[in-house]
């Protein structure tokens, strides 16, 4: 069944399924982090945020409750560009299409793990 | 194959800012302008070694390596032509816009734009720090090291090895993961990491000749609320004792002191690790001066 982007079945269906993906679950082993992403134009949530806590990994609509380590700002499209893993968070990042800040050597240790995440992407139905 | 890293040339809003940072903190020397759009950096009696030209936005145009002499550029080129790399010889204004007697041009992995020459222009005794230093070490070790992202890490790797004839120096694999290269004695003049469709400069390194000037930089930083990128450290492969400022331009400065040498003995090696200690990232965006590259 279809999930729409950046709805809070998308974010429960990618939180199961990153958590089933043994190299992304390797790649985030270890690393706790809160990603907080706001997202223009978006036509779902307009924040959600991704936490990582050592052996565990959810995604969430909406803000965290505690305070986040990086907050990233994007557009829908950009969004969506690198959900289809046809660019990956870390370009985004580092050319600007993403304006990142906070703990960028955190962002940084997290790298693969979040690049590998279109890939899981991959295995949802997702409407854009 | 090419001897040193002769200069490094970038595109940026910034030069007004560099008209300060360079000087007043990094102590290079500022050359008298000859157009408003291109601002040159000294680090010794070459013409220049860093040139920050006017553009909308940062990024990395070409970087500059001292071939020594017009025989072993020509066999640079003909090193390019047989390994089905590009490459061309330059034109007299493009020698004259970098003060060189000639100059090959190649096109890097991602389209870094590189420029082998020979012959780039020497005023002696003319060099003036901006501010009170020991010095910049270069001579046969070039202008420092540049730290590259591209997009494909192999076929970077035969680029600079059989296009450049560089040769690998070790490797760091953390989070990320990092090749280095040299040329001469210095430990590298260029190191790369792979970023999937991006291209682009993450910092030029500059080492001076005492370690005093290292922590009156770093005072100068800290007084003047440069951000900080990572903290002083030491380097497990090179051992220089260095720490990162943001530049105007987006990309790192590495500013150190007391790197080791690398000889015709040299074995290359392995690190898990970028820093004996220190290093801590403290940035609080990302680095660099990147874009993407299209695919």
């Amino acid at each position: 069944m279809p999930v729409q982007f950046l709805s809070d079945d998308w974010a429960k269906a990618l939180t199961a399924a990153a958590s089933e993906h043994a190299e992304f679950m390797s790649a985030a082993s270890g690393k706790h982090a809160i990603f907080e992403l706001s997202v223009a134009d978006s036509p779902a949530a307009d924040v959600y945020h991704m936490e990582f806590s050592g052996d565990s990994f959810t995604v969430r609509a909406g803000a965290p409750t505690g305070d986040s380590d990086i907050k990233a700002k994007l557009d829908y499209a950009t969004n969506v560009t690198i959900s289809r893993g046809q660019l990956t968070g870390q370009a985004a990042a580092m050319t600007g299409r993403m304006q990142v800040t906070g703990n960028i050597e955190k962002m940084m240790s997290l790298g693969k793990a979040l690049d590998l995440l279109a890939r899981v992407e991959e295995s949802l139905d997702i409407t854009y | 194959m090419v001897k040193s890293l002769a200069y490094v040339g970038v595109a940026s809003p910034a030069l007004a800012e560099w008209e300060a940072f360079g000087p007043e903190v990094l102590g290079m020397e500022v050359r008298e302008r000859e157009n408003d759009d291109v601002l040159q950096l000294r680090m010794d009696d070459r013409h220049h070694r860093l040139a920050i030209h006017r553009g909308e936005r940062n990024s990395l145009l070409y970087l500059g390596w001292d071939a020594g002499d017009e025989d072993t550029l020509g066999a640079c080129f003909e090193v390019l032509q047989r390994n089905g790399l590009s490459g061309r010889w330059g034109t007299e204004e493009e020698c004259q816009e970098r003060r060189v007697l000639s100059m090959v041009v190649a096109d890097g992995p991602g389209g870094i734009r590189h420029e082998i020459v020979s012959g780039q222009k020497v005023e002696p005794k003319t060099f003036r720090p901006g501010r009170p230093i020991s010095g910049f070490v270069t001579g046969e070790e070039g202008m420092g090291h540049v730290v590259l992202a591209v997009p494909d890490l192999k076929e970077a790797h035969t680029f600079y090895t059989s296009g450049l004839g560089l040769r690998k120096s070790d490797e760091i694999s953390t989070f990320i993961d990092l090749v280095f290269y040299h040329c001469n004695p210095r430990h590298h003049s260029l190191a790369l990491t792979q970023i999937p469709g991006v291209r682009g400069l993450h910092h030029v390194m500059l080492e001076v000749a005492d370690i005093d000037d290292v922590g009156l930089a770093y005072d100068l930083c800290m007084e003047r609320s440069i951000p900080i990128s990572m903290t002083l450290g030491r380097h497990v492969n090179d051992q220089m004792v260095s720490f990162y400022v943001r530049s105007p331009s987006g990309f790192d400065i590495e500013y150190g002191w007391g790197a080791i040498s690398v000889g015709a003995d040299w074995s290359v090696a392995q690190y898990d690790r970028p820093s004996i200690w220190g290093h801590k990232m403290i940035a609080q965006t990302p680095p660099g001066a990147f874009e993407e590259v299209p695919r």
